[in-house]
């Protein structure tokens, strides 16, 4: 057998068979994988999109708010009402929120008129017509200030409102607590953080691990976009919405596989699956693909020895017209010698033998020619029976008779290498229908086999019996035997312990192939002391059992 | 032995020349042709008790020509000669009435023997 052929072989059936099962297996792992992520990202954008945009309606609303309050008491108080210092304080507990600290009047010309808070002290000294908030809500109406600590050392903001004369502004300072908290409910995740910077990108609110400024990959959100957006950088994904027209910018930062965590772990069990479904088909592939390629071994090693078979029949069959061909060319010539021999003979006989000088060595002579005669004939009679046994047709056959024929054959080779043949053969053997010239082959074979196998002055031991079922005939020889390892082997096709050149390996596979195709069984087995023994067993038909 | 009458019948020239002259040596009344159509012609005139046949020659065959004396010489007995061991043609031969079928190379006086147990039964 070619082994590089039939690994070649495995190999081509194991890279289909994986590859047409794991392809669609991978695709289908891959394809789920990847619609569940894009489904899974746009499910937690939206939350976060959402979330993000409510928070910052909540804030503006609030800053608003705090405006819309500054402008309504402008509207609802005088000027000299609002400069009223017991007025103001009046109002300021009416506002009453935890949010507001202080609320103050300043006058068109930046003086602090009039003061409710903590501070007053050293803020009613104040003049703010430099600043530039003042100059905001001067120029614009009303002015909302980014986060400072300032002097009060307490993160907070202002908000101011002046009145349509220009006259009169009201100011009032938020706690920026207020706006940590909001957005403390927007801190999801373990990591996540939710917090307001500017454009400058210093922080409006306090983060939550308590960074003092923003990274630098969050710095480079700074860019103006209406609406929400979300953005992916390395394992984090950013939330951002600009808020105070454009001046405050709400930034809520989730790690990734914290929000998709539920999407991770499913896709975790999904390598495993697909590694546990990988690993199974690569192994059942292998399996299957081993098993079918051996299958296909044997498939080929069978139809081999079928076509070797078929080759040595044929090469007999050759043969066996060849010796037929030659027989019958050689008869007629032998025939015609007979005759001439005969006829000088009779010649001689008509001939006075006293006249003859050398008659007796003429007669010696053509005795000698027809005696040589009957000796070729005996040859080409031997070549005929031989070309008639290479048909295939059964007919009745005596077991003991084609024995004592085979032997003939190989009488003068075995009485040259001093191999004696002994035969002990059952009387009235039954007769069997069957074919001669296999049969006649496989007994060649055998004691062909058994000659080489012992050594000069060794025997070969034939010997047949009967059942009432099967004509039993033993090849037994004197040789070394078979090593008990090869003894399963023998009958293989291509089997030989012969040396190179010696033996086609064919001769007891033809032999085991034969005596199956006639329905009987050969064996082979060593005897007790030395050598071994061939046991052929043929199933006695006569014609009566064929027809029945 | 002169009523006593064989056709040799054999494309091998020198194998009919000689058995002709040995079995007219014998004093049978002996003819011989080298072919099935010559032997048939010759049959028409030659009233012979044996026909000793060469199975094996060129044009017609002795099968054919063992078919057409049987046809019309029944009763003469035919032996069958041949170098070639053919049982197939042994046993047509047979079928067709032939009275034996003996193989190349023969000797002459198991011949004779077989030709004159022929010849017994063509009487009989």
């Amino acid at each position: 057998m070619n082994n590089k052929y039939y690994a070649s072989l495995r190999k081509r059936f194991l890279i289909l068979i994986i590859g047409v099962s794991l392809t669609p297996l991978v695709g289908i792992s891959w394809s789920t994988a990847y619609y569940f992520h894009k489904h899974a990202i746009k499910h937690v954008t939206h939350d976060l999109e959402r979330m993000v945009s409510t928070r910052q309606e909540i804030i503006t609303r609030s800053l608003e708010n705090q405006k819309e309050q500054l402008a309504r008491l402008l509207r609802l108080y005088s000027s000299e009402d609002l400069k009223n210092q017991s007025n103001l304080e009046r109002i300021f507990v009416a506002l009453s929120s935890d949010s507001i600290i202080d609320l103050s009047v300043i006058d068109g010309s930046g003086n602090h008129v009039a003061y409710v808070g903590p501070y007053s002290e050293k803020l009613l000294s104040q003049n703010y017509k430099e600043t530039q908030w003042f100059q905001d809500v001067m120029h614009k109406g009303s002015y909302i200030s980014d986060i400072f600590s300032g002097f009060r050392e307490v993160p907070h903001f202002v908000v101011a409102v002046v009145n349509p004369l220009r006259n009169l502004i009201l100011r009032t300072t938020i706690n920026s607590d207020y706006y940590n908290s909001l957005l403390r409910g927007a801190q999801i995740s373990v990591n996540g953080d939710a917090f307001i910077v500017n454009r400058l990108g210093e922080l409006q609110t306090q983060r939550r691990f308590g960074e003092k400024t923003i990274s630098e990959e969050e710095a480079r959100l700074l860019t103006f976009h209406e609406g929400t957006q979300v953005n992916s950088i390395k394992n984090n994904l950013y939330v951002t919405s600009w808020m105070k027209d454009g001046e405050w910018l709400l930034l809520v930062k989730v790690k990734r596989n914290s929000v998709l965590k539920m999407f991770l772990e499913a896709r975790n069990l999904d390598i495993v699956l697909l590694i546990i479904a990988s690993l199974l088909i690569i192994t059942v592939s292998i399996m299957i693909v081993r098993q079918m390629v051996n299958k296909i071994a044997k498939a080929d090693y069978k139809r081999a020895s079928l076509d070797s078979q078929m080759l040595q029949v044929e090469k007999m069959a050759s043969l066996g017209r060849l010796a037929a061909g030659v027989a019958h060319e050689v008869n007629n010539p032998l025939q015609l010698i007979t005759d001439q021999a005969g006829w000088i003979n009779e010649l001689m006989d008509d001939e006075d033998p006293k006249k003859i000088k050398n008659i007796v060595e003429y007669q010696a002579s053509v005795k000698k020619i027809l005696n040589n005669v009957k000796r070729a004939s005996a040859v080409t009679h031997k070549l005929l029976g031989f070309s008639r046994k290479m048909e295939t047709e059964k007919e009745n056959v005596d077991i003991n008779i084609l024995v004592r024929e085979t032997v003939s054959f190989v009488e003068d080779e075995a009485n040259k290498e001093e191999i004696s043949i002994n035969l002990d053969l059952q009387d009235e053997i039954p007769a069997t229908m069957t074919d001669a010239a296999q049969i006649q082959q496989v007994f060649f074979n055998l004691i062909n086999n058994g000659m080489d196998a012992v050594e000069k002055g060794g025997s070969i031991d034939i010997s047949t019996t009967s059942d009432n079922k099967n004509i039993i005939i033993y090849f037994a020889d004197s040789g070394p035997g078979i090593a008990d390892a090869i003894l399963d082997k023998i009958f293989d096709p291509f089997f030989t312990t012969k040396a190179p050149g010696k033996g086609t390996g064919l001769g007891l596979s033809i032999c085991y192939s034969i005596i199956k195709k006639l329905g009987g069984e050969i064996n082979a087995k060593n005897r007790e002391k030395y050598g071994s023994v061939f046991t052929v067993i043929l199933p006695i038909v006569n014609l009566t059992n064929r027809v029945s | 032995m002169n009523d006593f009458k064989v056709l040799v019948v054999d494309d091998e020239k020198d194998f009919l020349e000689m058995t002709v002259k040995r079995l007219s040596k014998r004093g049978i009344d002996c003819q011989g042709v080298q072919s099935g159509e010559k032997a048939v012609e010759k049959m028409k005139n030659y009233h012979c008790d044996v026909v000793l046949l060469d199975v094996k020659m060129k044009g017609m065959s002795g099968i054919e020509t063992l078919r057409e004396i049987k046809r019309s010489n029944p009763l003469v007995e035919v032996i069958m000669l041949t170098g070639h061991a053919s049982v197939e043609s042994g046993i047509e031969g047979m079928k067709l009435g032939a009275f034996d079928y003996l193989m190349k190379p023969m000797e002459f006086e198991p011949l004779l023997e077989k030709l004159q147990e022929a010849y017994e039964k063509k009487n009989s």
